[in-house]
């Protein structure tokens, strides 16, 4: 604020306490004249209702005492009185950062628990899960649901399994958390016709054991073979470097159908995970890891030998 | 001491001098804490690097005030660490410096979005408005999936675009002119959410980079 409007709102600060403190005396010392019937001599309705003079009562005069009392050790103490920035120099901002270090005194004895401990150590942490469950809810679960069993409307996956689209070591987790994942199944409508794509998808759910038509199924795998093994892999049990998932699982992202695969297959998918770096801390991704991999799903990290 | 009761009488007895003294001291208070702010106002500049909105996210804005969307929805995270945990860093007044009506709000029915952009994914937001339950089961939004429908209108886009310049927003001859090609074939839908994504990272103020440092803890 400018010095002009500094000095204006002191100005008026001034002129509206020290009036009101004025009138509030003055008021009560005022010699009002009475008539020998102890009234004003004001008198309504014929006479019927006459102007009283009574004291003004002391509850009032008591909080209006307090009144003038509080607004004076608020003006010291904090900022209003123009750019008087008051005794306690509080400001919100102030006032953020000291709850801030409060609130990360008391947590101090976990985050030094959670930057000690691998992520797979803090998947047995009760305390470390607590906390991971309340980040998960907060961030996560609008896509991947409240027990991160996922949503095939989204093809958010489930999380609680053992399939892992991108894979599901620890260092795989963090980097999916950290930077997120752009899935790219690219649209074939233009490049196949529509039996041929009913044949890929029949062959495709055929690999999961789902009801299916026969007859298309060598028909499929050879078009499988010449478009969809590139990143699905001849076998068809995906490629996790791309996240290409897994076909042979009966373990489906958008849905088991052969309509839904066909969809898939013409159009495309683009599930988009959105990276958390700029949201989170390391602290936070990693004990969004460990709760994630808390869901008895560590077989691929055991496996790879991390501890 | 007394006071003599001719002076009180002078002021009770002329209704006209009652009424000035009043609005007077009435006025003391508003001077202090309103006119200072529109000097305040015209202090606050845009943040190196914060642009006026995009004509597709201007689009957006426009949808997401017809629609009332501010009516539920906040766009002010507070200085207080229960806010700043859950929304990320407070506030300032030089983000919302585009935002003509300002969005800040105040009531929350559903969370605060001034730095939802970027949280979820684009699919994602478009499933929530059709229909809010399928992905948050305990939400009480209504649904907007008619918005699918509705097209954008172009030429009011450009209308608007004219007026913001005059108060302040510096667009180019060349971006309105090229304001209907950005929005062409878009739905309200697609506009509101391209408004929404960007939210917190296109107008982010750098002076809220270091505090987020700070700001983000367990």
């Amino acid at each position: 604020m400018s010095n002009f409007w500094s000095g204006w709102v002191m100005a008026l600060v001034v002129i509206n306490y020290t009036t009101i403190l004025f009138l509030f005396i003055w008021a009560s010392r005022v010699d009002i004249p009475v008539d020998d019937d102890g009234t004003t001599g004001h008198t309504w309705a014929n006479g019927t209702i006459r102007e009283g003079l009574n004291k003004l009562p002391k509850w009032w005069l008591i909080m209006s005492t307090l009144g003038f009392i509080a607004a004076f050790i608020y003006l010291v103490r904090y900022p209003g009185f123009g750019n008087f920035e008051g005794v306690t120099g509080w400001t919100s901002t102030k006032q953020l950062h000291e709850q801030i270090i409060d609130s990360n005194a008391k947590k101090q004895p976990l985050i030094e628990q959670v930057q000690s401990q691998s992520v797979l150590q803090l998947t047995s942490n009760k305390e470390a899960l607590k906390v991971g469950l309340r980040l998960f809810e907060d961030n996560c679960a609008a896509c991947h649901g409240y027990q991160a069993q996922g949503s095939q409307k989204l093809g958010a996956p489930n999380l609680t399994d053992n399939v892992w689209l991108y894979g599901g070591k620890v260092s795989d987790v963090m980097h999916t958390i950290t930077y997120g994942r752009q899935g790219m199944m690219p649209a074939h409508s233009a490049m196949l016709d529509d039996s041929q794509i009913n044949s890929v998808a029949n062959y495709v759910v055929s690999l999961s054991g789902l009801a299916h038509n026969e007859g298309l199924v060598d028909k499929g795998k050879t078009i499988f073979a010449q478009r969809c093994a590139m990143c699905h892999s001849q076998d068809a049990t995906g490629n996790p470097m791309l996240g290409a998932p897994n076909l042979t699982d009966n373990d489906w992202l958008y849905g088991n159908s052969i309509t839904t695969v066909k969809e898939s297959i013409a159009n495309g998918r683009h599930g988009v995970m959105p990276g958390w770096k700029d949201r989170l801390n390391e602290n936070q991704i990693k004990l969004l890891a460990a709760w994630v991999l808390s869901h008895d799903n560590t077989e691929q990290a055991i496996a790879a030998g991390e501890k | 001491m007394k006071i003599p009761f001719k002076y009180f009488e002078a002021i009770e007895k002329r209704t006209w001098l009652l009424g000035i003294l009043t609005a007077a001291f009435l006025s003391l208070g508003g001077l202090a804490e309103i006119t200072p702010l529109f000097a305040a106002a015209n202090s606050v500049k845009a943040p190196e690097g914060v642009k006026p909105y995009s004509a597709e996210r201007l689009a957006g804005f426009e949808v997401y005030v017809h629609n009332g969307c501010y009516l539920c929805h906040s766009q002010m995270i507070r200085h207080l660490s229960f806010e700043t945990q859950r929304y990320g860093a407070p506030s300032v007044a030089e983000e919302s410096v585009y935002d003509r009506p300002m969005q800040w709000g105040s009531k929350r029915t559903g969370p605060d979005l001034a730095r939802v952009g970027g949280k979820y994914s684009d699919d994602w937001q478009r499933q929530h408005l059709i229909d809010p339950r399928s992905v948050v089961h305990e939400s009480n939004m209504p649904k907007y999936g008619w918005l699918e429908d509705k097209e954008v209108d172009a030429k009011t886009l450009q209308n608007r675009m004219r007026a913001l310049r005059k108060l302040g927003a510096p667009y180019t001859d060349e971006e309105i002119e090229n304001a209907p090609a950005k929005v062409e074939g878009k739905t309200q839908m697609d506009v509101l959410i391209a408004y929404l994504q960007g939210l917190g990272i296109d107008n982010k103020a750098p002076a809220n980079e270091t505090q987020d440092k700070e700001v983000n803890h367990l």
